[in-house]
């Protein structure tokens, strides 16, 4: 590959050049996770056991925006964005809609939050994939054409 | 013009926040615009981050809307092998005469073209009779869920970014150009087109 005028550095390019996919889905599956993860622990953090549980899952679902907003932010500019937004935020939204009625009935702990949140993104990350995997390829021209 | 103004301010981060696009999708672009062949035009040509992907010593021409983009351009554009000029211009509004081009090259282009279908009569009408247009796009999913997810984060990227939820594959078809081709990259939302005048 003539990377004579490339913006980007050889070790990038090279990368590319050896179809390391895999690293890229490495990246897709971690931002999956850690959304979840993270969004799970700060609703631990900041949602307090004695709120009602309505209350809890509305905040939790803006809380797990947030905080994937910022996860995304980070990540896309080393993965690209579309890997990492669709089950990133799946995966946060479910987690902290989920994880905030949790904290407001007072009986699950932090570990276990932890848990349900790495469960729901390596699940979601691992569908993506799946769907991704299905999807993936050449589409049929009769079957488009005819949609249109 | 709200849009321009738009992207002016986006020239300033463009090529951080596109590092993660070319570094993932830059092999599928590559194989795409090896295609080009004649007379090349680049539609949003943006900072110039697509240049590498070309096929060497082609005769280009990139336009962009955004004068912010265009200077930036110029300056990646000393580095390609070929002819490359690089010019503002709005693909609603071609100064080109009829048949001119007979490649045109769209990367990541009519999410934010405002009038996309506008846009993509003034290609077919600059493109020659046999030429082809190669467009990477990212499009509205067919998934119900996955649909309504992108209407919700267009409306609050739209005054920043792209929109997100553009249904492309129609308007090329209501353009009045025929899909010879269509590739799904990741799952239906990230696609390759390969476009035919007639």
């Amino acid at each position: 590959m003539d990377t004579s005028f490339s913006p980007y550095t050889p070790v990038i390019v090279t990368v590319m050049e050896h179809n390391a996919t895999w690293i890229l889905r490495c990246v897709d599956y971690i931002s999956t996770i850690l959304a979840a993860c993270v969004t799970a622990g700060i609703i631990s953090l900041l949602i307090p056991s004695h709120w009602s549980a309505p209350v809890g899952m509305f905040l939790g679902m803006i809380l797990s925006m947030a905080v994937f907003s910022i996860i995304f932010l980070v990540l896309s500019f080393l993965a690209g964005p579309f890997g990492i937004l669709m089950p990133g935020m799946a995966s946060a939204m479910i987690t902290g809609m989920v994880c905030g009625m949790m904290t407001t009935a007072n009986t699950v702990s932090l570990s276990k939050l932890f848990t349900f949140g790495a469960v729901i993104g390596l699940g979601m990350a691992t569908g993506f994939h799946i769907y991704d995997w299905v999807l993936h390829g050449e589409v049929s021209q009769d079957k488009t054409q005819r949609r249109a | 013009m709200d849009h321009i103004e738009k992207w002016n301010r986006a020239a300033r981060t463009f090529d951080w926040l596109n590092m993660g696009v070319e570094r993932r999708y830059g092999a599928h672009k590559r194989a795409l615009f090896a295609k080009a062949w004649g007379r090349v035009m680049l539609v949003a040509a943006g900072t110039g981050l697509d240049f590498s992907w070309l096929p060497p010593d082609l005769d280009i021409v990139a336009i962009d809307f955004s004068p912010e983009m265009v200077k930036r351009a110029k300056l990646r554009a000393v580095q390609y092998s070929g002819r490359l000029a690089v010019v503002e211009a709005d693909v609603e509004d071609l100064k080109f005469p009829d048949e001119y081009f007979d490649t045109v090259v769209t990367s990541c282009t009519f999410c934010s073209v405002p009038d996309p279908v506008k846009g993509l009569k003034e290609i077919r009408r600059v493109l020659k009779p046999d030429g082809r247009m190669l467009m990477f796009e990212h499009v509205r999913p067919g998934n119900f869920l996955l649909g309504i997810m992108m209407d919700i984060m267009t409306s609050a990227m739209r005054k920043i970014g792209p929109e997100l939820n553009r249904p492309t594959a129609d308007n090329i078809r209501c353009a009045g150009f025929k899909i010879t081709r269509e590739f799904n990259v990741y799952l239906d939302m990230v696609k390759l087109f390969e476009v035919a005048k007639y």
